[in-house]
């Protein structure tokens, strides 16, 4: 099965790379010249570039009777279609490569991610070089990425392949290969075997006092806890610490996107991931929401990134977003996984984008982007961005662990009941919220355990953020379902559930099963809930004491049927009786001298106006003057709404100023 | 000087005095018990042309415009000296009636009698409307009126009394006409939008300028300055369709009075309940389409006669201990209207006792529903 996948994965990956060669350059009878000879999968190379090493190849392949194929595609896409020699094999193949009948040549794969080259002989080309002269055509032609781009380590490869033959068997009339070059800037080659192995010596040197010097800046961060001010691979973060400043001093030119980090860096750990350049947050907010995406790019791989500014730059947000996400050193792993949210505040252009890169692109659908931007509409709307930006952390965590951004697996559909267990282990106490301690947790287990074996009946809490687009009570009925609770065949037990979104209120509910639900009335449900939001929402009552109180009550109502209420509950009701009694009581007493029958002078003659006889008709209507009031009102958020604030706009593929694939979605406000 | 200016009521039969019966419409002989219709005793009493100022003076009587400048004198002077003086025909007694009297009961010998002078000619009514109730119906009616009067001092039921009944034809004017004129009212037009996270309401002001009209029948209006005008604007309404030609003979066993309201508080008075009823009744019309519409002025000008009428009315008090309370009758509808009075103990225990009961069945109620786990 897994084979078959694999080998469907590589079918498709030549597909992709045959398709990308349609449209070849000329070539005698023993060259096939259906397709180009040089492909880039990354987009790096220009059309000249390719044209050149196109013609290259096949004057390589006239002069020495050995075809040559030059293709740059990452090491990740070669194993998804089964390593790389069988993709470099198998797309030499189908694009009908090769010179005479037993397709001499070499298929030569370059990998930018890892910046490495593979050379593969193929037919009787094996016996121009020997293996130690293609390992050192492979380590020297990498090289020239940094200078040229992926055109370097392709055009590298050819000159120093040709350049060997020349050396071994004599320079070939042949016209230069640089001869479309002319316009292009093209590396120069080492000339013999011996300068090549001098090259090579000279590289390995370079990259050794290049890893020296990389370790020891490293030791410095570690040390001191600065970031590196400027230049090489830093300048991003130079860049972004100091965009603020540019911002003052360059006004609208202050592109964050221009002259950062090359997008092709390999991301950068010490990053900041936060760049509230429109001040939204405070100091402490942005420590806080750091905090959370550091722990989220630890936890799962993907790269959470928060930015803000007054301006656009004239970009569209979207590109805004990937730009500032590929040209700042982000991204986890080899595809640069994770999410760049920015906030623009631009007067006339305020709205966000949330711009998907590496893993996370695909996972990102229209749907789920509706779902999330939602929430973070609905946040961003009220001014509460930092709430906002935090629940979309969540959304963009969950949307890439469970595919879902409200997602826990068991509240997507019901629990089969003919699948349902008890599980006595199961912790009764259950705080996704993260809103209790350790010992919280234990404290209240201990009370919970003594309640439920004295009265036969299971109690479970669980603290959580929202109920996720489901209504509350479904919410907590799969959760209970899902988990094992409950005792004896009934699984009878209550679950007190709290909802607590960031920067909200806590909102409770109770839901009864089995027995607990024919001791559970409305009342008892409303009046357990009203009392345990009251206690925590308290500031000078801790949640161990809160909850303590609630499951007191709780054994309260085990005890006598109810739960008893509240010193202010009962002054409130007896108040409004008061007030109730005392309101008809007037009413009564004003009716009863109504009664009396006082005679009161006429005022008016109305019995006596004749029927049908008023008569009023249209003179003119004179304008006196207009007033207008404005009343703040913004709309009202529910986080479990998801159709209220509409659809977003939605890409589902689209790039920046860099090459790098994005989804992304985003909203006006 | 004594003068003719009077009418008695005697029996044809055997010269008793005469008496109106509501209930049968018919004069009764108070000594022989004969009864003889209104109409056949005035022919009767033309033959014998018993009073002065008969018919053909009263014709030509009806009032027209508020004329009533002819009337000045008659009407405000109070002066002993030029009052009328008035023979008993029964026992020749001389009398002196008041101003505003239309009828006298003689103190000597119980005679009932009409002064002709003052309904007749000018001062001659347009119309009356007979008395239909007798005073025997008074009491039930009271008792009546007394039911759901929870107010009241406590015993009033009982103690109560109602003291002497006087049936009096008062003096009204009734008013028809019409009202029209340009009235002004204000009114506004509201528009609501929004502007990204604003509410946006705009009102705008302006004046609007109607043409209305309105025509009104029959608005009584008490002229006389005895009653009160409370008490008698209460006892409306009066059905004007049973209105009968004046006629003398109506008159026999009450007491009767004629107008002394200045012709200026009546117009102002009838002016503005109709201009009062006319701009509210047209406000709607008027602000179709605005809201908020308020009067703001205007003048209408009043195109109105006036019918002088006699309206049948008991008067009477009823006392309880010291106090007295004024109250009417309706003579045609049965309508009693009166000021009862109200005792401040009686009416705070109600209202204590009330907000008891209603707390308690509250209080009740929250405390079962708490110990039933409700």
């Amino acid at each position: 099965m897994g084979r078959a996948i694999k080998s469907m994965a590589q079918a498709g990956l030549i597909l992709m790379l045959v398709i990308s060669c349609v449209f070849p350059a000329l070539a005698d009878e023993n060259l096939s010249n259906e397709f180009y000879r040089a492909v880039d999968m990354t987009g790096g190379l220009s059309d000249a570039q390719r044209n050149t090493l196109d013609s290259a190849c096949l004057e390589f392949a006239e002069n020495w009777k050995a075809d040559l194929s030059l293709a740059v595609i990452t090491e990740e896409r070669c194993n998804e279609s089964g390593g790389i020699e069988a993709t470099a094999k198998g797309y030499y193949e189908d694009c009908g490569f090769g010179y005479g009948p037993d397709k001499d040549g070499f298929s030569v794969i370059y990998d930018p991610d890892n910046d490495k080259e593979y050379i593969y002989p193929i037919g009787k080309a094996a016996e121009l070089f020997d293996e130690k002269q293609l390992r050192l055509i492979s380590r020297i032609a990498p090289d020239y990425e940094e200078e040229y781009g992926t055109f370097g380590p392709l055009y590298m490869t050819y000159r120093l392949m040709n350049n060997l033959l020349e050396s071994q068997y004599g320079k070939q009339e042949q016209q230069e290969a640089s001869e479309g070059t002319k316009d292009l800037a093209v590396p120069k080659a080492p000339e013999t075997e011996s300068e090549m192995i001098a090259k090579a010596d000279e590289i390995e040197e370079e990259q050794q006092a290049a890893e020296e010097a990389k370790a020891s800046e490293a030791d410095t961060e570690t040390d001191t806890e600065t970031v590196p001010e400027s230049g090489g691979a830093y300048e991003g973060i130079a860049y972004g610490h100091e965009l603020y400043e540019r911002i003052e001093s360059c006004g609208e030119n202050a592109d964050p996107t221009r002259g950062a980090t090359d997008p092709e860096t390999e991301a950068d750990e010490t990053r900041k991931r936060v760049s509230d350049y429109a001040d939204l947050l405070t100091d402490e907010e942005e420590e806080k929401l750091e905090a959370k995406l550091t722990a989220i790019r630890r936890e799962c791989k993907l790269d959470l990134v928060f930015v803000s500014d007054n301006s656009s730059y004239g970009k569209d947000r979207s590109v805004y977003a990937a730009d500032f996400y590929d040209y700042n050193g982000y991204g986890c792993g080899g595809d640069f996984n994770g999410s760049c949210l920015f906030i623009c505040m631009e007067e006339g252009n305020r709205g966000f984008w949330t711009a998907n890169t590496g893993s996370m692109d695909p996972k990102y659908t229209q749907e789920l982007a509706d779902k999330s931007d939602d929430v973070l509409y609905s946040y961003v709307t009220q001014k509460r961005f930092f709430d906002g930006v935090m629940s979309w952390a969540d959304n963009m965590r969950r949307i890439y662990l469970y595919g879902h951004p409200f997602a826990y697996e068991w509240l997507q559909s019901d629990y089969p009941k003919d699948q349902r267990a008890h599980d006595y282990l199961a912790p009764r106490v259950v705080d996704d919220n993260g809103m209790l301690s350790e010992e919280t947790v234990k404290h209240i287990t201990t009370s919970m355990e003594e309640i439920a074996k004295a009265y036969d009946l299971d109690l479970v809490i669980h603290t959580a953020y929202e109920s996720y687009e489901v209504d509350k009570k479904t919410f907590a009925d799969r959760f209970y379902e899902s988990h094992g609770y409950g005792m004896g065949e009934d699984y009878s037990g209550i679950l007190i559930t709290v909802f607590k979104p960031y920067g909200s209120s806590n909102d409770v509910v109770v839901t009864g099963y089995g027995r607990g639900e024919e001791i559970l009335t409305d009342t008892a449900k409303d009046r357990l809930a009203w009392r345990l939001e009251g206690e925590l929402d308290s500031d000078s009552t801790t949640k161990e004491e809160a909850f303590s109180k609630g499951l007191s009550w709780v054994k309260h109502l085990l005890q006598t049927g109810r739960v008893p209420r509240s010193g202010l509950s009962w002054f409130f009701s007896t108040a409004f009786e008061l007030i109730v009694a005392l309101i008809i009581a007037a009413i009564m007493r004003s009716h009863a001298k109504k009664k009396m029958d006082t005679p009161v002078k006429a005022e008016n003659a109305e019995p006596y106006l004749v029927k049908g006889s008023l008569n009023v008709q249209y003179v003119k209507d004179k304008f006196l003057s207009t007033n207008t009031v404005r009343k703040y009102n913004p709309p009202s958020s529910s986080s479990s709404s998801s159709s209220s604030s509409g659809r977003s706009s939605y890409s589902r593929s689209y790039s920046g100023s860099s090459s790098r694939s994005h989804s992304g979605s985003g909203r006006s406000f | 000087m004594a003068n003719s200016r009077s009418k008695e009521h005697k029996c044809p039969n055997c010269g008793g005095f005469l008496v109106y019966i509501p209930e049968e419409g018919v004069l009764k002989c108070e000594h022989c018990d004969s009864k003889i219709k209104v109409e056949e005793y005035a022919n009767a009493s033309k033959e014998d042309d018993l009073y002065a100022g008969g018919s053909d003076e009263a014709e030509g009587s009806k009032v027209e415009g508020f004329d009533f400048s002819a009337l000045k004198d008659a009407v405000t002077d109070e002066n002993a000296e030029n009052l009328p003086v008035y023979e008993c025909r029964s026992c020749a007694a001389q009398l002196i009636a008041p101003p505003t009297a239309a009828t006298i009961s003689c103190p000597y010998c119980g005679n009932h009698i009409v002064l002709t002078d003052q309904v007749s000619g000018k001062l001659r009514p347009d119309g009356m409307i007979p008395f239909r109730y007798s005073p025997d119906k008074i009491a039930s009616a009271v008792q009546k009126f007394y039911k759901g009067k929870k107010l009241l001092p406590k015993g009033f039921f009982s103690s109560a009394k109602i003291g002497d009944v006087t049936g009096v034809y008062l003096p009204f004017w009734v008013f028809d006409g019409s009202l029209s004129g340009q009235m002004t009212y204000k009114g506004d037009k509201v528009s609501h939008s929004r502007e990204g996270n604003y509410d946006i309401t705009t009102t705008t002001h302006y004046m609007l300028y109607r043409d209305v009209s309105g025509r009104f029948q029959e608005l009584p209006v008490d002229a006389g300055r005895n009653a009160d005008d409370a008490l008698m604007d209460s006892l409306e309404p009066f059905d004007l369709r049973e209105a009968k030609p004046f006629d003398m003979g109506y008159l026999a066993g009450y007491t009767a009075e004629r107008f002394d309201e200045p012709k200026k508080s009546m117009t102002q008075r009838a002016k503005g309940r109709m201009r009062k009823t006319l701009a509210s009744a047209a406000l709607k019309k008027a602000g179709a389409g605005f809201t908020g519409v308020r009067p703001e002025g205007g003048s209408l000008k009043a195109d109105i006669t006036a019918k002088y009428m006699l309206f049948p009315v008991y008067m009477f008090n009823i006392k309880d201990g010291s106090q007295s309370y004024p109250f009417a009758f309706n003579g045609q509808t049965g309508k009693v209207v009166g000021k009862l009075p109200i005792d401040p103990t009686v009416s705070r225990n109600y209202f204590l006792i009330r907000f008891g009961i209603i707390f308690g069945v509250l209080f009740g109620w929250s405390l079962l529903k708490y110990f039933c786990g409700c």
